[in-house]
């Protein structure tokens, strides 16, 4: 059963999509539209929920996006496990929230738009990180769960999301003065150690692309 | 947005860990003849560039032996695309326990990185969360493949990827 691990490239790309320095409401900032967008920024805020200073606003939400190319797999194999992979630099926590792993829908793989924000689903794709949990300088794992597993495309882009578990879940944090904000950063492709998806699967009745038993690996 | 400021390093000296800022890497040869080439053909220098880096027969990676059973090289993917993956078949033994790590051979890498870190760093500043160190990369081949390998023979034996189904 081969390992493949998946990056992104230049055609399928990472960055994220963001509301920043808005006043709205939470359902505003949840479910409306964005206002902005970066591919390929770096190591930044994937996933970040902020404060505004008036009472009971939001001023951001910023949301990651993660796009491979995971077609090589072809339709006829079978995944049995995956991970995603990410190396965290900092963190914050004053909502004390997770980290989830959802699904992205971006118009584009190579460049992302405001636009973007509002085409996250929130189902999540693995058990949500404590954010608490998370180790900055070393690497992290999402462990996909069935419905992740299911949304690594054999055929095509893989497209993940990521957010605090708060947008995910709908679940207001308790607002407070200060602008205070849970999020995490991390490094993206152009890092040292760059996001991966890493695949376990067999293909019909072969092993990868070996025969089965056959001694040819 | 991030802002690059200089960098740093962390060195023993004297026993107290010395931070010392450098300036961001500039790109390495083999990242500037990527320069203006699709991604099917970077990813085909890449798998190229890693399978003939020199891998040894066995290497040490954190706490694991690593034992190369089938050598690195490039092969074409079912959907097309030539020479566009790395491949390599290994064994592993956890050096404490003496324990054989069953990993799901063949390993296979669509678009791997080439470059490890040097030991610098530069800074760059986030929005909100301020300033982070950042880690000046080099290219290196042979470490980012062995880097490569171990991460994957340290997810089996931590258990994050089901193992042992060859």
């Amino acid at each position: 059963m081969p390992t493949a691990t998946f990056t992104s490239d230049d055609t399928y790309d990472d960055g994220r999509a963001f509301n920043d320095s808005v006043t709205l409401t939470w359902a505003q900032i949840r479910d409306g539209a964005g206002n902005g967008a970066q591919t390929n920024v770096g190591t930044t805020q994937y996933a970040f929920l902020q404060a505004a200073t008036t009472s009971n606003r939001w001023d951001s939400d910023y949301r990651g996006i993660f796009t491979t190319d995971s077609s090589s797999l072809t339709a006829a194999a079978n995944i049995s496990s995956a991970v995603f992979s990410f190396y965290p630099t900092a963190k914050t926590n004053d909502f004390t929230s997770g980290l989830s792993m959802i699904l992205a829908a971006p118009a584009a793989t190579d460049t992302f738009v405001s636009g973007d924000y509002d085409n996250f689903t929130f189902t999540k794709q693995a058990t949500d990180l404590a954010i608490s949990g998370i180790t900055t300088s070393a690497r992290n794992e999402f462990t996909l769960n069935a419905t992740g597993l299911s949304n690594i495309s054999k055929t095509g882009a893989s497209k993940f999301g990521f957010t605090t578990s708060h947008t995910a879940d709908n679940s207001e944090p308790t607002w407070a003065s200060g602008q205070p904000d849970s999020g995490v950063s991390w490094e993206n492709r152009g890092g040292a150690n760059p996001p991966q998806l890493i695949v376990t699967y067999t293909v019909g009745g072969y092993l990868g692309w070996g025969y089965a038993n056959t001694g040819y690996w | 947005m991030a802002l690059m400021f200089t960098a740093m390093s962390r060195q023993f000296k004297n026993g107290i860990m010395a931070i010392i800022y450098t300036l961001k890497n500039e790109i390495g040869v083999f990242e500037q003849s990527l320069e203006g080439k699709d991604n099917h053909t970077k990813r085909q220098l890449k798998a190229k560039l890693l399978a003939e880096a020199g891998l040894p027969s066995t290497f040490q990676y954190k706490n694991y032996t690593i034992t190369v059973t089938d050598s690195p090289h490039t092969r074409d993917s079912l959907a097309g695309g030539q020479g566009e993956w790395l491949e390599v078949s290994v064994e592993a033994v956890d050096n404490n326990t003496n324990q054989s790590i069953l990993v799901d051979n063949p390993l296979q890498w669509q678009n791997p990185y080439f470059k490890v870190h040097d030991g610098t760093y530069y800074k760059e500043t986030i929005p909100v969360i301020g300033e982070v160190d950042v880690k000046n990369l080099v290219e290196n081949p042979l470490e980012a493949f062995k880097e490569q390998i171990g991460y994957i023979v340290d997810l089996v034996a931590r258990g994050k990827i089901r193992g042992g189904q060859s």
